[in-house]
């Protein structure tokens, strides 16, 4: 059913509009500050949207000009999307014209809901899945669009308000942890993340992150499939 | 820079994120021929890639001034109170306006 898909689509995304939509503003109010063009912030945000990105590219775009530089940093902040792909490969796989969109609209928010989210028989899942990262991609690139014409005119103190992503994430968390097979994957990766964060700082502790998970995980297979021999 | 330079950096940085979302597609274009250690790959790394969020969401906050301190007071709030009400949107909703009052009045923003 795909008008219950476009319902529960909005169910889930609603939360994370305010949010978006101010960060959006924050980001299109601070590159109009730096003095940049107006259609930067929403060319940015339709074309890299990757939030946390956009924000590096902003100093990237500050500093000396190095095209391979911009072109490593994206990939490795970034290449956190290899592993949703991963996660996400047969859910995605099988839909068609919507998979070209899936893919380019994977971002951190689209994954948590669409790996996690399994709506009902009554839910068409391939539209319920295109719905979320569309709201996700117009909410964003439409922030942007709204920052360029109200920031003249935001008066009321909305600081902290992007909390509302780290909120998302952790309640998804606390929910991981009442399910049974989720437990054990869930604190492996928040404890291995925390661990390379603590000793490498917030600069340097993802890729080690992600490959220490593909070495737990490869570990931990091998003892199952050893106790179920 | 000039104006070209940048656009030339904005397309760079694109085309690596965009990289990164079609490389796993682009190696394994249908769901039949997966790898198995893939596929088991792909049963655990969406609940440690929440793991990860949640810590890649805040992963700047244990190193400024507070040293995380507003941070761990909203997520002892939303244990809280997901704990108690168990829905997910009271939880987020609940969470971030505690920690919008504290950045706002107990913890100002450093500048």
């Amino acid at each position: 059913m795909i008008r219950n898909a476009f319902k529960l689509s909005i169910h889930y995304t609603f939360p994370l509009w305010a949010g978006m939509i101010f960060m959006a503003i924050a980001y299109t109010v601070m590159m109009h500050s730096l003095g940049f063009p107006s259609w930067y912030p929403p060319f940015m945000a339709a074309f890299i949207f990757a939030g946390s990105m956009e924000y590096v590219t902003v100093d990237l775009l500050q500093g000396s000009y190095d095209l391979l530089n911009a072109f490593l940093l994206g990939f490795i902040i970034n290449c956190r999307h290899l592993f949703y792909g991963i996660s996400i490969l047969e859910p995605y796989s099988r839909q068609g014209w919507k998979k070209p969109f899936l893919i380019y609209m994977l971002t951190d928010e689209a994954f948590a809901i669409n790996s996690l989210v399994k709506p009902g028989d009554d839910v068409d899942r391939p539209w319920f899945m295109l719905f979320v990262s569309a709201w996700i991609f117009i909410v964003w690139v439409g922030g942007t669009l709204i920052g360029n014409v109200l920031y003249p005119f935001i008066t009321f103190d909305l600081t902290g308000i992007s909390f509302i992503m780290p909120a998302l994430f952790i309640t998804m968390f606390f929910d991981q942890l009442r399910q049974k097979r989720a437990r054990k994957p869930a604190l492996i990766g928040l404890g291995i993340t925390a661990a390379w964060l603590l000793i490498l700082g917030p600069s340097y502790f993802i890729i080690p992150s992600l490959v220490t998970f593909i070495v737990v995980f490869a570990i931990l297979r091998h003892f199952e499939e050893a106790r179920h021999d | 820079m000039t104006s070209t330079e940048q656009i030339l950096t904005i397309v760079a940085v694109g085309v690596a994120t965009m990289l990164t979302r079609c490389i796993p597609f682009l190696c394994f274009p249908s769901a039949e021929h997966i790898p198995k250690f893939i596929k088991y790959l792909s049963t655990v790394l969406p609940y440690a890639m929440i793991g990860f969020l949640s810590i890649y969401s805040v992963k700047d906050a244990p190193f400024n001034v507070y040293v995380g301190v507003p941070e761990w007071i909203a997520i002892l709030f939303m244990a809280a109170i997901h704990y108690w009400r168990r829905n997910m949107m009271f939880t987020m909703i609940g969470g971030t306006l505690l920690y919008m009052a504290l950045v706002q009045t107990v913890f100002p923003p450093i500048i």
